[in-house]
């Protein structure tokens, strides 16, 4: 039975809600709780307190560690929300338990926070993050091109979605081998703009052939699809160029980044 | 009057900068020491002045000290053959506590949280590796926290460990003491289940 009779509970119903969530980061706060940021599908990022969560005897054990997919009932709180149950739809243990994917899992996460407003419903966002969840743990060998694909939908689903087909400036088809992107301008830029016009491109990146193909591929594909070659030495270059157009949109280095240059 | 004096204020902001403390609790903990009576306060400021004059790191393991090295690297019946890896001082704090361990320690001073920027230039790997490079050391045991960032850690340390042909083990986890098997998540179960181990 519940307390406080039927106004009380009208009120715990106004300020309670349930959504999926994943877990992006957490923080110790206090003797044992932690602050978590979550990303739901249907009430956005969102920070909440999980107490008592660091305690080995706390009921929620692992269901509100980092990358795990929960179902959550969530109060609602004047500054933080507070977890109320949680309950594991994938926990991504597999992801958590190789270093490589948990790095590259963390950068995804990283990214997601950076760009997701609090409390404003992202679910495109969030079934993204899902699925490049998901296919760290089903094709773990492909991490590094997983993250590079997440990297371009999530641009994509921002509305920055780099132009690769024709020249960022003038709109002139491209020519074949290297290319140059424009950070500035978010796309390839042709060699006419690059002479004439080098004011208006500013800083340039230089890419190979290969890697312009590998990425205008994934701008035309679902997260989820695999090119019919798998990718080869310039994938490098693409984590290079996706890391640096990242940077350049959001205005921020990434933390996850560094930490993954410092891996074994 | 909407403000306290300014010497309150003053107390109740340096509080609010400590971990755990906010602005509420610190108004009550600045309200409660102007309340006491001096000698009171007086012991408190001496013990946090002479605890920062005298605590520094253990060279050896940076385990919490008042010398040198900490008396457990000074202790001469101590297994050096094993070394246990912890994130923080009040880990070691804690596996003394359960008695069941006689070997030595190193504290990391943290774990991998490559979010948070931490990766491992930002803890006290290198120290770590220097030690064991001297060859007494035949078993690493990694009991960093059974989270995330305590995983990545553990695993960085075992990629980075091996080649030395030193033993690496981690700490089990699984099903706490005194709990239902019912309130156990999937993960921490399955864990429990595939480290069981032959009664």
């Amino acid at each position: 039975m519940q307390d406080g009779g039927p106004g009380a509970a009208r009120e715990r119903g106004r300020r309670e809600f349930a959504d999926l969530g994943i877990v992006l980061r957490t923080h110790k706060l206090g003797e044992s709780d932690k602050i978590l940021r979550i990303l739901t599908r249907e009430h956005g990022k969102r920070s909440a307190v999980a107490k008592g969560v660091r305690k080995t005897s706390s009921r929620f054990g692992a269901r509100l560690e980092p990358l795990t997919c929960s179902r959550l009932l969530l109060h609602r709180g004047r500054g933080m929300d507070t977890v109320k149950q949680a309950e594991i739809q994938t926990s991504f243990q597999e992801v958590r338990a190789d270093l490589d994917l948990f790095v590259n899992a963390a950068a995804m996460c990283e990214l997601v926070d950076a760009i997701a407003e609090e409390h404003e419903p992202h679910s495109e966002l969030f079934d993204l993050l899902l699925k490049g969840l998901e296919l760290l743990k089903s094709h773990p060998q492909r991490a590094r091109f997983t993250r590079a694909f997440f990297e371009m939908r999530v641009l994509a689903a921002g509305g920055f979605a780099p132009m690769l087909d024709s020249c960022a400036n003038c709109g002139a088809p491209l020519g074949d081998g290297e290319q140059l992107f424009s950070l500035h301008r978010g796309g390839f830029v042709c060699e006419g703009c690059l002479v004439k016009r080098q004011a208006e491109v500013g800083k340039l990146v230089r890419v190979s052939a290969g890697t312009a193909g590998m990425l205008s591929w994934m701008s035309g594909h679902q997260l989820g699809e695999w090119p019919d070659e798998p990718p080869g030495a310039e994938l490098g270059e693409a984590e290079m160029l996706m890391d640096r157009i990242l940077e350049h949109w959001t205005e921020r280095r990434f933390r996850s980044h560094q930490v993954m240059k410092e891996m074994p | 009057m909407t403000r306290y004096t300014e010497s309150v204020e003053n107390l109740i902001e340096n509080l609010c900068g400590l971990p755990g403390i906010g602005p509420k609790s610190a108004q009550r903990i600045a309200l409660h020491l102007l309340s006491v009576p001096s000698e009171e306060t007086d012991r408190l400021a001496a013990a946090i002045v002479s605890a920062k004059e005298n605590v520094r790191y253990c060279s050896v393991c940076f385990n919490i000290t008042e010398q040198d090295t900490c008396d457990i690297c000074e202790d001469t019946r101590r297994d050096r053959t094993v070394l246990c890896v912890v994130e923080e001082p009040r880990d070691v704090i804690a596996i003394e506590r359960s008695g069941s361990y006689r070997g030595i320690y190193h504290v990391l001073g943290g774990a991998i949280s490559p979010i948070d920027g931490v990766g491992p230039e930002e803890l006290r790997f290198a120290e770590l590796m220097g030690r064991l490079r001297q060859g007494q050391v035949g078993e690493l045991v990694i009991a960093t926290n059974p989270n995330a960032e305590g995983e990545a850690t553990a695993m960085y340390l075992s990629r980075m460990v091996r080649p030395l042909g030193i033993t690496v083990t981690r700490i089990a986890s699984g099903l706490p003491v005194g709990g239902d098997l019912e309130y156990a998540d999937e993960v921490t179960l399955g864990r429990a289940l595939e480290h069981r181990t032959p009664l």
